[in-house]
């Protein structure tokens, strides 16, 4: 169905951790985000929610449909305990991502 | 005997096929319903209602392209539709479960909403269809199952199980007030004896609030806190130690705090006004500082390809400040100060990490600074991860010279770091919770 699968998702975390690290030249599921700094874990929540917002909702038939509803996820600061790795966090936005109706 | 068969099976028919019927569109009873929190980027608050049907997954687009099925949620005003007010509400679904967005509140909205006596409520329209199938399905070869949700069912649930106490509001606004300026944290440590100083125990606190939190919360919130609009609030920053005579020493309290942010925090700008003293007062000047902070890429690298780590980029942060030293003892007068700040993790191999905290600064000043020299302060903190516990064992060495009284001195720190407010179950359920669900989706 429209739900991001988790290669989109892991390809949106990826995205947005480049904002503020270099990624590991190896899997970069099992680095850990225990080292980030306030500064850096607002960066990095506020560029999540924006880019799982910005990917357009995806009908099953692979069209978009921007219009009808939009792709969210709620966060806050205390959000960033559960993930130990960016795997964890891979997982966790994949889980608890919703479609947000527009109308 | 086949004849009373065969009427059997012709009356029976209609039963059965009218059991199938009944079984596939049954009315769906929702569990419970509970609050999500977000406070990153626009304030909202999501009311989701538990379906108990984990094993299976909504059909969104069934729900957003079909009128039957697309609920229709609206916000009330002491039980009637609210009109001409900002807050809005929109549909939102999960793998299984589905719920309502609220968002662009006021602060007297929120304050309204959802309490004891329901002055804001959430009420919806009317019944709708909603249509599941096997979460591990990738096509619903196995078919459909379709339940109705009744909106009675649906509003008696809010009405009866949803209150939003005031504990709640306030930790909710709390949450909100951590995602700006920060959790307030609180360092302690022990500075071993030196031969010219007795062993002290040190604590750093970094204090950040906003005056009201909740005046945060407005119609634009939606979009984000405005980034052309500044944000005000109060900080503290303190190094206290047994030893006052420690010349590293600090009290810096910002009553005034204006920060800028470009869009997802990338760049800030903040201006403040603060006095900046030691812990004994003896030294001390008012100031009003004017800093630009933004990520540079990284300059050195210390992990090798077998070490796994994010290297996290550093953090600048570039100022000037004009200020009024009254210390004791001395003539005031008033100087300016240019400075620039560095924050750096360095991931070192597999479980080790350099943590550099620097200033550099020119003093205009020729009373602290007659050689008209560039003076620096730093810490540099080696890190190593005790694993399970949470804490961090630190080595810290401090050295330099203080930016408002010119003290030198250095200091070398052994201590344990560890988040003192983090909820250890709270954190298991959560990664609990997550767990199911993906096993779910995994089928």
């Amino acid at each position: 169905m429209a739900r991001i699968d988790r290669d989109t998702v892991k390809q949106i975390v990826v995205d947005t951790l480049k904002a503020i690290a270099d990624l590991p030249q190896g899997n970069v599921e099992t680095a850990s985000l225990a080292m980030l700094n306030d500064d850096q874990k607002q960066i990095f929540l506020s560029s999540l929610k924006s880019n799982v917002n910005a990917y357009p909702y995806h009908l099953s038939d692979g069209t978009i449909n921007p219009a009808l509803a939009y792709y969210d996820v709620d966060l806050t600061i205390d959000t960033f305990t559960v993930w130990k790795t960016v795997g964890d966090c891979i997982d966790w936005v994949t889980a608890n991502h919703s479609i947000v109706s527009k109308n | 005997m086949k004849f009373r068969i065969f009427l059997c099976v012709l009356f029976g028919l209609p039963v059965c096929f009218d059991a199938k019927a009944q079984s596939d569109t049954s009315i769906l009873k929702l569990t419970n319903v509970y609050l999500v929190e977000n406070t990153v980027n626009g304030f909202s608050l999501k009311l989701e209602f538990k379906t108990g049907l984990d094993s299976l997954l909504i059909d969104d687009e069934y729900m957003l392209l079909n009128d039957a099925s697309k609920p229709g949620f609206h916000v009330t005003y002491q039980g009637v539709a609210s009109k001409g007010s900002c807050i809005e509400a929109h549909t939102t679904i999960g793998h299984s479960d589905f719920g309502v967005k609220v968002e662009k509140f006021t602060d007297k909205q929120i304050r309204l909403f959802l309490a004891k006596d329901v002055q804001i409520g959430v009420q919806c329209d009317k019944d709708f269809m909603v249509r599941y199938h096997l979460a591990n399905a990738k096509k619903p070869e196995t078919g459909y199952h379709y339940f109705i949700v009744r909106a009675d069912n649906l509003n008696a649930l809010i009405t009866n199980s949803l209150t939003i106490s005031d504990s709640d509001r306030s930790s909710y606004v709390t949450a909100i007030n951590n995602y700006y300026y920060f959790e307030n944290k609180v360092d302690v440590g022990v500075a071993p004896s030196t031969p010219g100083a007795a062993t002290s125990y040190v604590l750093s606190a970094t204090i950040r609030n906003k005056y009201i939190p909740s005046k945060m919360m407005s119609c634009n919130a939606g979009d984000g806190v405005s980034t052309s609009k500044p944000q005000l609030f109060w900080s503290l920053a303190t190094r206290l130690s047994t030893n006052q005579a420690d010349s590293l020493n600090y009290i810096s309290f910002s009553p005034i705090n204006l920060a800028w942010y470009s869009r997802n925090f990338a760049r800030q700008l903040n201006i403040k006004l603060s006095n900046e003293s030691d812990e004994t007062f003896t030294n001390k000047r008012a100031a009003l500082d004017g800093s630009f902070q933004t990520i540079i890429p990284n300059f050195v690298n210390f992990t090798t390809p077998q070490d796994d780590r994010l290297r996290l980029k550093p953090i600048v942060n570039i100022g000037a400040k004009g200020y009024y030293d009254y210390s004791n003892g001395i003539d005031a007068f008033a100087s300016g100060q240019g400075y620039a700040k560095l924050y750096y993790y360095i991931p070192v191999y597999n479980h080790y990490s350099f943590i550099i905290n620097g200033t550099a600064f020119y003093d205009l000043s020729t009373q602290r600074n007659p050689g008209h020299r560039l003076s620096t302060n730093y810490s540099v903190t080696v890190a190593s991860e005790l694993p399970v516990t949470g804490f961090k064992a630190i080595l810290k060495y401090e050295n330099g010279k203080s930016d408002y009284d010119s003290k030198t001195g250095s200091t070398v720190i052994i201590g344990l770091m560890m988040d003192f407010l983090k909820d250890h179950k709270g954190l298991a359920d959560d990664a609990a919770k997550v767990q199911n669900k993906l096993s779910n989706l995994k089928g």
